[in-house]
């Protein structure tokens, strides 16, 4: 599975290594995108809405807010401040991708950006291959069709569909973004930074409730990160 | 348009404003405080450790020996090696304790 280097580097094959080293998010995704799709059905949606939210807001926790926001009642500004907030995590990928989307033109940039999720972000920092354009557009737009179109059978046959956790495949996720974390552990404060994260979040979730963790569990793991990473650096 | 096509239209520019912002905030400056470049550096652990670990809260102990069984496969092999040996180790415990 790892890229092969006797062939040149090439557009097309960055694009493909892109949408190969996402497979495994790929399939983890599925039992998301059922629920999502079919989330969205039993919510009141059309069949239409329902897909149209998937290709437009890709992003499962922010549709599902969306949804329970909707049938709630709140107005348009209480749904987009909530789901502003849910998906602030994208603001520090952005940050943290900056680099490497510099040398990008706009029309790329606005791509990606449309393509930035919690799993292309993954893919990114893993260091698996020099993050090209074309191998990032190729990780992110096969995620993309995979969202839309598994979205669009849950919509659709949502209701036949067991609950995925019955299925086991709800925790693939939590498995891949753990072989991540891990292979960050010769980065420096990566254990104080983990252990910070990993408390944060877990007393946002039972506190505050979910997908609010992830933007607290975050903030307080970079916290310490711009803590002791510059004190750090001012000692050497 | 109906209220529900409003809100999905509202949902996806908030969701978009978040994926473009990062890139639209540091591109103001030329250079990067060296406290900011710590903490960027904490974000991709701080981030992933997020999604791992309130997941441990609604899981058992299939879930839990499975995530140390990758964990502890992550220290030798690499991330797809780590992944296959994880997602197994889960299938076969969730038959066993299910």
């Amino acid at each position: 599975m790892t890229t092969t280097t006797d062939l040149p580097a090439s557009p097309l094959k960055d694009f493909l290594t892109g949408a190969l080293h996402m497979t495994p998010l790929n399939l983890a995704v599925v039992p998301w995108a059922i629920l999502a799709g079919s989330m969205a059905v039993d919510s009141g949606l059309t069949f239409a809405q329902s897909v149209a939210m998937s290709a437009m807001v890709f992003a499962g926790a922010a549709q599902l807010v969306t949804l329970g926001l909707l049938n709630s009642g709140a107005g348009v500004i209480t749904i987009i401040v909530s789901v502003f907030f849910i998906t602030s995590q994208h603001l520090l990928y952005g940050l943290t991708l900056r680099p490497h989307v510099r040398p990008f033109s706009p029309l790329q940039r606005a791509g990606i950006g449309f393509l930035l999720t919690d799993e292309l972000f993954a893919v990114s920092v893993a260091g698996r291959q020099r993050l090209s354009f074309a191998y990032l557009f190729g990780a992110g737009l096969s995620f993309y069709l995979v969202w839309v179109l598994v979205s669009w059978l849950g919509a659709m046959f949502g209701s036949l569909v067991p609950n995925p956790q019955a299925l086991g495949l709800d925790f693939l996720l939590p498995i891949y973004f753990l072989g991540i974390v891990m292979s960050f552990r010769k980065r420096p404060l990566w254990l104080p930074v983990v252990l910070v994260s990993a408390v944060a979040s877990t007393l946002a979730y039972k506190l505050i409730g979910s997908p609010w963790h992830v933007t607290v569990g975050a903030v307080a793991g970079v916290v310490v990160g711009a803590i002791f990473g510059a004190a750090d650096e001012a000692r050497q | 348009m109906s209220v529900t096509q409003w809100t999905i239209l509202a949902a996806a520019l908030a969701t978009y404003l978040t994926r473009i912002g990062g890139y639209l905030i540091l591109s103001r400056f030329r250079s990067v405080h060296p406290r900011v470049e710590a903490a960027l550096n904490a974000v991709p652990a701080a981030v992933l450790t997020t999604l791992v670990a309130p997941a441990m809260l609604n899981a058992g102990p299939a879930e839990w020996i499975a995530i140390v069984v990758a964990g502890l496969t992550a220290l030798r092999a690499g991330l797809m090696t780590m992944f296959l040996v994880g997602t197994a180790a889960l299938i076969a415990l969730r038959q066993l304790m299910g």
